[in-house]
């Protein structure tokens, strides 16, 4: 994480720790909404956007990586939580639920779709220019974030899950579905991986 | 031979949340599992150092937007139903109660002056039947299947003679 901090600012880096940040906001200003959304308050349901946007987009964006289809995901994620929100109890937390959503979204994309691990499109980037360490540096950023996508689903939603929103291994497992067991041994098994698909591909 | 002492578990521990002090014991002594937490550690340097390049400033609002606009076609979309099944609803009422409405095939049409009053409390009837059986005879009355669709049978230029003597009739009630 220190590595990140360090980075120069020519090219922004929206950083794990950040992402996580905005994607841990006060559950009790969540329950508010949730309660007011679910009384019609569309402007509650607005707030919660706004709060979870990046953290939603970023988690849809590792997943797939790409920009467009991140985009596409994540307003397909508020849109379904729009139309359940109803249903949500407040029995885990809203941002709990919220990922679950993503997730099964992203799942669901990519079973419909093939892989994309194309590089980003240039309009995202910051067009000044770049020093060599820097473009150095994007350049293996990319191929990380390629070798994730190209993680098998759970691994790789485990590893997004725990690594870059920073949730405990509880919450992994409660939104994956599975014991904190599995999350254990899937991120086990997506760092070895990883090791690998990177080695392989220098 | 490679030493599986400390689980994956339980190096995955170690790596993110620690792990009991046994485990962490025998990975700083053991030359083999310290060196498969060292690999595990090695990619989760590489993971959490690939930063995600940001969007444009303003994408975030554009994000809003569209998500805002899906969701008020969503609340549209959830009214729809509710307003075709209120206008079906309205066509069914319509055509229910115009069938109701229509006159009977098999009845004639009654002038709207005849359904007024109700028949047993219309003392007005006393003086058309009276008013019928002397003008028409009794017997013509026979053959109707009761006074009002008598009334019903009648053509336009016997309603209009009626009408007159009734009128005649009610001059001379009120002088």
């Amino acid at each position: 994480m220190s590595q990140e901090l360090a980075l120069p600012m020519l090219f922004p880096i929206a950083g794990a720790q950040a992402g996580a940040q905005e994607a841990r906001p006060g559950r009790v200003d969540d329950f508010d909404d949730v309660r007011a959304c679910q009384r019609g308050d569309r402007e509650a349901f607005d707030r919660l956007v706004e709060r979870y946007q990046r953290a939603v987009y970023r988690l849809c964006y590792r997943y797939v990586n790409r920009h467009e289809d991140a985009n596409d995901l994540a307003q397909e994620t508020f849109l379904k939580a729009y139309r359940a929100i109803d249903r949500f109890r407040g029995d885990s937390a809203f941002s709990t639920w919220i990922y679950r959503i993503a997730v099964n979204c992203c799942l669901n994309f990519r079973s419909a779709r093939r892989p994309e691990t194309t590089a980003l499109s240039d309009s995202l980037s910051d067009a000044s220019p770049r020093a060599d360490a820097e473009v150095e540096r994007e350049d293996e950023a990319s191929r990380v974030r390629a070798a994730v996508a190209r993680l098998p689903e759970r691994q790789r939603a485990t590893l997004i899950l725990k690594v870059y929103q920073e949730l405990t291994h509880e919450e992994v497992a409660g939104i994956l579905g599975s014991s904190v067991g599995t999350v254990k041994a899937n991120l086990f098994h997506a760092l070895k991986n990883l090791r690998k698909l990177l080695e392989s591909e220098p | 031979m490679t030493c599986t002492r400390a689980s994956d578990e339980s190096l995955v521990d170690l790596l993110f949340e620690g792990a009991p002090g046994a485990e962490r014991a025998h990975v700083a002594g053991c030359p083999d599992c310290a060196s498969r937490l060292q690999a595990l550690e090695a990619s989760l340097i590489q993971v959490r150092s690939a930063g995600l390049p940001e969007p444009s400033p303003f994408y975030w609002a554009t994000l809003r937007r569209n998500v805002s606009r899906r969701v008020g076609q969503v609340r549209d979309w959830h009214w729809a139903p509710l307003a075709a099944a209120a206008a079906a609803l309205v066509v069914a009422v319509g055509v229910v109660s115009g069938s109701r409405m229509a006159p009977s095939s098999t009845e004639p049409a009654l002038p709207a002056w005849v359904a007024l009053p109700p028949a047993a409390e219309d003392a007005g009837l006393d003086v058309i039947g009276g008013l019928l059986s002397t003008g028409s005879g009794q017997e013509d009355l026979g053959d109707c299947n009761g006074l009002a669709p008598c009334l019903g049978s009648l053509s336009e230029t016997e309603t209009r003679a009626l009408v007159e003597a009734l009128r005649a009739e009610l001059k001379g009630v009120d002088s």
